[in-house]
């Protein structure tokens, strides 16, 4: 009896061979992965294929959703009471020292126009959700509840309660793509919060950290060092917190110090984040895919 | 037949949705393919009902939805059902755990070629823990294979 698994006998067998059809399909796939590399369609095709994965995506994160629901719902009344409390209390000193941030923020403004230094921009926020992390170990990217829906434009900043999160990739009609700033191609222009020390800071992809680019060795940066976004390219506000200092490599034969860095923003725990968008909404330093789009 | 073909894509619907799931554990992606998983499964069950196209199509669809290069997990899954072929025999006529070592290999050659096309276009080295997501397949295969429906007839 000839068993399914035994390969047919070559003498019938008149089709191409199994090697010959391997290599036309390697072929087709290599002139495929070129094409997109150089101009990027599979990013089109994501626009409408996004539409139809999104209440997959929904469907999936249904009993995570309904479990996190009942523990809150069910959870003890008194601890509900007593966390009230202290975030009453929390409050009640953040607006205090709101109060007294929107004076400095006044007098600083009134300081510059005096300086006629230019004003900072000025930046607003909106919650979103995370909606879940891409399937991919060589990408570090999430995806957000939120798109073309919500004006959102790639360029913009992601971050959340510690600080900086990532950027915005790509924007499909209900959900955006964020790259982390762990991710290999994402670089922040930052300053150093102690010594006002302007740098750029480079994802190294692995181990959730991330590195300082071309500083000397002889670099005045020391471990616990805490890395604020500087502003200067307009597209980050000023002062948000990325990372902090954990090593600092001085090897004399290379030409540049290897500082890593941790990102402050704990990027993997949290649920939801903020997108932060320019109140005049700056059209020059954001937004590649509407102005593509205009064009 | 029919029936066959319609047990065919639902396994490869529920194998995609498997695949959105995440399961992070010490900063790794232990989660291995499981779109690839399923396709050998019904490869090596019934070996004439899937083809090389087959394989490559559906690696093509899985870019489209899920990918990050367009054709890269459709070479990556061709060449998959070459190595698969290339290993049949060896595969149905060994014991349980030797066939278990070429279901590694299948997953670590497929694994490798993914490698290899991400680091040509500039991108980085994930480090050795990647290489896991190949152990918890064959674990994943083990599992499955306990249950009669699973079994490969020798």
């Amino acid at each position: 009896m000839i068993k399914s698994y035994q390969r047919p006998s070559k003498l019938f067998n008149k089709g191409p061979s199994l090697l010959s059809k391997l290599l036309l399909l390697i072929f087709i796939s290599i002139v495929l992965m070129g094409a997109d590399y150089r101009f990027h369609y599979l990013k089109n095709i994501r626009q409408i294929t996004n539409v139809f994965t999104k209440p997959f995506h929904t469907l999936l994160n249904t009993p995570s959703d309904i479990y996190n629901f009942t523990t809150e719902y069910f959870s003890n009344q008194s601890r509900l009471i007593h966390e009230n409390e202290i975030l009453k209390l929390n409050i009640d000193s953040l607006k205090a020292d709101l109060q007294r941030l929107d004076f400095i923020d006044q007098e600083n403004n009134q300081l510059k126009n005096l300086l006629e230094v230019k004003n900072a921009h000025k930046f607003k926020t909106e919650a979103v959700s995370i909606i879940y992390s891409r399937f991919d170990p060589f990408n570090q990217k999430i995806i957000i509840n939120g798109g073309q829906n919500k004006d959102f434009q790639a360029g913009q900043p992601v971050i959340n309660a510690l600080g900086l999160v990532g950027q915005i990739s790509s924007v499909f009609p209900e959900t955006s793509e964020v790259t982390l700033i762990v991710d290999k191609k994402m670089s922040v222009p930052i300053q150093i919060q102690r010594n006002g020390l302007r740098a750029i800071t480079n994802g190294n992809g692995q181990n959730e950290t991330i590195s300082l680019s071309y500083l000397p060795n002889s670099v005045d940066v020391i471990i616990g060092d805490v890395l604020k976004t500087s502003g200067i390219d307009t597209i980050y506000p000023e002062g948000i917190a990325v990372a902090e200092v954990l090593e600092i490599n001085n090897n004399p034969t290379l030409p540049f110090a290897k500082i890593i860095c941790k990102p402050i923003s704990a990027i993997r725990n949290h649920t939801h984040v903020l997108v932060v968008t320019p109140i005049n909404k700056i059209a020059n330093n954001v937004a590649p895919i509407k102005n593509d789009q205009k064009k | 037949m029919i029936k066959k073909s319609k047990l065919f894509i639902i396994s490869l619907i529920i194998a995609a949705m498997i695949n959105l799931i995440h399961i992070n554990i010490f900063n790794t992606d232990l989660t291995p393919d499981f779109i690839l998983l399923t396709l050998i499964f019904w490869f090596f069950k019934n070996p004439n009902a899937v083809s090389i196209s087959t394989f490559w199509l559906i690696g093509l669809i899985t870019d489209i939805f899920m990918g990050d290069l367009l054709g890269q997990n459709a070479l990556t899954y061709a060449s998959c059902y070459f190595i698969a072929q290339y290993f049949i025999s060896k595969i149905m006529l060994n014991n349980k755990h030797q066939k278990l070592l070429y279901i590694f290999l299948i997953f670590l050659s497929a694994q490798i070629i993914i490698l290899i096309i991400n680091l040509t276009h500039d991108l980085h080295y994930p480090g050795l823990s990647y290489f896991l997501q190949s152990i918890t397949a064959v674990f994943i295969w083990h599992a499955f294979s306990k249950f009669k429906f699973f079994k490969l007839d020798r």
